[in-house]
């Protein structure tokens, strides 16, 4: 029984690390563009995957553990702006006083100028569209995720995501001057 | 190349990542978190509502409809006392009450119960009178009641006598005349009460509208009483028994009216005479019911001694109330010494 016990939390303990490798990144990217300080974007990851990990022990049934990890992020960002509402991302973007999160930093590797520029100039043009699109067209394009999978982490169904997305293209291309193809995606 | 350029956007974004450094931090901090896997239950979690709702959502149809009754239930608590001029009177007299009488399944408990509020509406009137709250309104509305109340009585009397039950309806019938004539009696002593009061401050206000709800009770009761003569027929073989109880409750009245305390003089003196008057009306029923007992006619004997026993019941209750009623004034008296001195 011990060593059922002990093999099961070394499966739990596996199944999460390989998800923590896979998935880590992403959560802290997401987290980093709505709350644009690094320190707190590393706590909400944590907390994030800690709950990933307090559920595994709990034996919960996770079917998607990106959509799962999405879901409790997008919570605790809530929740974090509801703690400190002085603190509004969008105003400091549209002040353009401090973009709230560098792009250059050790890991990113970027070493052409232009293409810092390009990131940046996306991440200011999502955040200038409307909040309901702004997630569907961040998690489609950035995360490649499918439209259940977002309407699961949003709350909504598969359509009403594809529609926010598609909205959300027009809407981006209106104001950034893209030519994009949803379809190419 | 606009398209060029977004492709170029979006890999720029996913170079965020975390340091090899912080990534090691948050997996070791999980790993050694104190919060264990499961967090930790009350030993009373079980016992709890939310368990109870979580475990089964069956709960929500237990526990909403319970929620209602509840709540219902308290406002049918608090209609339990209210009066005409109350606005849960009618959920009380249309609701409360109904209710509770179609949940008495022998057409004797009907009776009784139907008895019971009929001296309810007396006793009502009887509080409002004694608070100067009586008003034609209010008077129309008990009076209405009170004949309600004496025809599902009469009814129910009629179902016993008809089913030959040897249903015991005496003791309801000889309790429902005595409660009317004695509530009857006491209404006219408030109202005549109120009225000096009010003709002192110079309003002239009519006798026979005051008289109403009193006559309304001693028809009432005469008509239950016509109801007794036709049904006492058989009832000769209790004579004895119900000779002995009707002198006993005339002895105790007496000895009550001797030892009873009434503060003011005047009602001291109408109140004992008035009952006395009742005991003398008792014992004349009685020894009527011993001649007629010696010329062996035991159906009219036990018919006159039913009335004795009415008569004896009535003084009690006329007594009784009486007090009650001089210990309220008494509170008043106190509660308010000016207001009083003037009325006096």
């Amino acid at each position: 029984m011990a060593v059922s016990s002990t093999y099961m939390k070394e499966d739990k303990k596996s199944t999460f690390e390989a998800i923590y490798k896979n998935e880590s990144d992403a959560i802290f990217r997401f987290c980093l563009l709505r709350v644009s300080n690094r320190e707190q974007a590393i706590d909400i990851t944590q907390e994030t995957f800690l709950r990933l990990w307090q559920s595994l022990q709990s034996d919960k049934d996770i079917l998607n553990s990106k959509a799962f990890l999405f879901t409790i992020a997008r919570r605790l960002i809530i929740d974090w702006y509801r703690k400190k509402k002085s603190l509004s991302l969008d105003k400091m973007i549209l002040d353009g006083k401090e973009s709230g999160y560098d792009i250059e930093d050790e890991n990113t590797n970027v070493d052409n100028t232009s293409s810092k520029a390009e990131g940046r100039y996306l991440v200011e043009k999502i955040n200038e569209l409307e909040i309901s699109y702004r997630e569907p067209l961040y998690l489609r394009f950035v995360e490649d995720l499918s439209p259940p999978e977002i309407g699961k982490i949003l709350g909504i169904s598969a359509n009403a995501a594809s529609v926010r997305i598609n909205r959300g293209i027009s809407e981006l291309r209106k104001i950034s001057g893209y030519s994009i193809d949803v379809n190419k995606k | 190349m606009k398209d060029k350029k977004i492709e170029i956007g979006i890999s720029e974004i996913k170079k965020i990542v975390m340091t090899d450094v912080e990534k090691k931090r948050i997996y070791d901090n999980i790993l050694n978190s104190p919060v264990e896997s499961k967090l930790v239950k009350s030993p009373w979690f079980s016992y709890s509502f939310v368990f109870s709702v979580n475990r089964s959502r069956f709960a929500y149809y237990v526990i909403i409809p319970l929620i209602f009754i509840l709540s219902g239930s308290g406002i049918v608590f608090a209609s339990e006392g209210s009066l005409p001029d109350s606005v849960l009177y009618p959920l009380k007299v249309n609701i409360v009450e109904p209710i509770e009488g179609a949940l008495k399944f022998s057409s004797k408990a009907k009776a009784e119960h139907e008895s019971s509020l009929a001296s309810k509406r007396l006793v009502e009137a009887e509080i409002l009178a004694s608070e100067n709250k009586l008003d034609l309104k209010n008077e129309e509305k008990i009076n209405k009641l009170l004949s309600k109340h004496t025809e599902a009585l009469n009814n129910a009397l009629s179902k016993v006598n008809s089913s030959n039950l040897n249903g015991d309806t005496d003791l309801i019938t000889t309790d429902f005349r005595a409660e009317m004539n004695a509530h009857a009696r006491v209404l006219d002593i408030l109202t005549r009460h109120e009225n000096s009061n009010q003709n002192k401050k110079g309003e002239d206000l009519s006798t026979d509208e005051d008289l109403t709800l009193s006559n309304t009770a001693r028809i009432s009761a005469n008509k239950i009483k016509n109801i007794q003569a036709k049904q006492s027929d058989n009832k000769t073989e209790k004579y004895k028994v119900k000779k002995t109880e009707v002198e006993s409750l005339i002895g105790s009245t007496d000895q009550a009216v001797v030892s009873g305390k009434l503060d003011n003089k005047r009602d001291r003196n109408f109140v004992a005479e008035d009952t006395q008057k009742t005991i003398d009306q008792a014992k004349a029923f009685l020894s009527d019911a011993d001649k007629k007992d010696k010329e062996g006619n035991l159906g009219d004997a036990y018919s006159s001694l039913l009335d004795s026993e009415s008569s004896a019941k009535e003084a009690k209750i006329f007594f009784d109330t009486s007090l009650k009623i001089n210990q309220n004034r008494r509170d008043n008296h106190r509660d308010k010494p000016n207001e009083e001195d003037e009325n006096h």
